[in-house]
């Protein structure tokens, strides 16, 4: 199934579906300052942040650099969870291909399987568990 | 004969930091079940969480740049190498040599999760292998094989995650390494 990552302006959480109605939701940038938004993303953000600084061979195994718009795809996707107050993930990564992926472990004793969400492009995002697409998302801008 | 033999096995031994004398593989020798190999990780794909994790990005096979993973993707065979310090020694350049780590796997626990490897010749570095099903021809096949590569590379990850398999993590060194 494919749905849209909305932006914040619509006031969406970043993975609801494109067709369900969302009108009574506030916006999500109502919560900006707000206790509840996880600590967390300040060091998600902070990463994604210095993926900019990165060039090709960023890794010292000829890893390729995300382009600017993957980046700023992702920052996209980042703030509108934090700004729906969805918990962060363990970690974002630039992978050797140029996408970038948001990893959550699937719990604190045990992390496996984990679950990622990878930006492959400005416009595609996948959901995945191991082998297992659970959802492709269209990043909307 | 067994002159020519002694020695080459002479000219294979290697010594450890405390002293032993231990013999290495010739990379020409087949690879056993029993031996161990190693894959260089970068720093941040060590999880510093409650219960510390690799990240299976560790073993995503590269599909672009000057040298894509096509043969599968490198690992180096412990047993030709002593240590990890022929491959921190390749790494030219001082940030990156600090930024690497390295994880151990058994050739055994490969072969049950379907993982096979074979031998590479790398200039560089001895002992260089491959694992042909991560390999960037079947990772770029998006509808299909790289479904059984994200698959794999989960499960290399937690194979490669035990703590028995980290052999070095950069962020835990007590210099200035990164954190």
């Amino acid at each position: 199934m494919s749905t849209t990552l909305d932006d914040r302006k619509n006031g969406t959480t970043a993975f609801s579906d494109s067709d369900q109605p969302s009108a009574d939701q506030p916006p999500a940038v109502a919560f900006e300052d707000h206790e509840l938004i996880d600590p967390r993303w300040d060091e998600i953000l902070k990463t994604l942040l210095s993926f900019f600084d990165y060039e090709d061979d960023w890794d010292g195994m000829d890893g390729a650099a995300a382009s600017a718009s993957v980046i700023e795809s992702a920052i996209r996707i980042a703030l509108t969870q934090r700004n729906a107050l969805h918990p962060a993930p363990d970690a974002v990564a630039m992978t050797c291909n140029g996408t970038i992926t948001f990893e959550t472990s699937a719990s604190e004793s045990e992390p496996f399987p984990i679950t990622t969400l990878e930006v492959l492009s400005e416009t595609d995002a996948e959901l995945y568990v191991g082998g297992e697409v659970l959802q492709t998302y269209t990043i909307a801008k | 004969m067994w002159a020519a033999k002694f020695c080459k096995r002479i000219r294979s031994r290697s010594k450890c930091a405390g002293g032993l004398v231990v013999s290495l593989k010739d990379e020409s020798e087949p690879i056993s079940d029993d031996e161990w190999l190693v894959r260089r990780v970068r720093y941040d794909r060590f999880r510093d969480h409650k219960t510390p994790y690799v990240s299976p990005g560790a073993f995503e096979p590269r599909t672009g740049g000057s040298q894509p993973d096509e043969e599968g993707i490198s690992l180096y065979r412990l047993s030709c190498l002593g240590s990890v310090q022929p491959i921190l020694d390749f790494i030219a350049d001082p940030v990156k040599q600090s930024e690497a780590g390295f994880v151990q796997v058994n050739v055994g626990e490969l072969l049950t999760i379907g993982l096979t490897t074979q031998r590479d010749k790398d200039d560089n570095v001895k002992g260089h292998v491959v694992i042909p099903e991560l390999s960037a021809p079947a990772f770029r096949d998006a509808k299909g094989a790289r479904k059984l590569c994200r698959e794999k590379m989960m499960q290399l990850a937690e194979l490669a995650s035990r703590p028995e398999a980290i052999l070095r993590d950069p962020s835990k060194l007590p210099s200035d390494h990164p954190q």
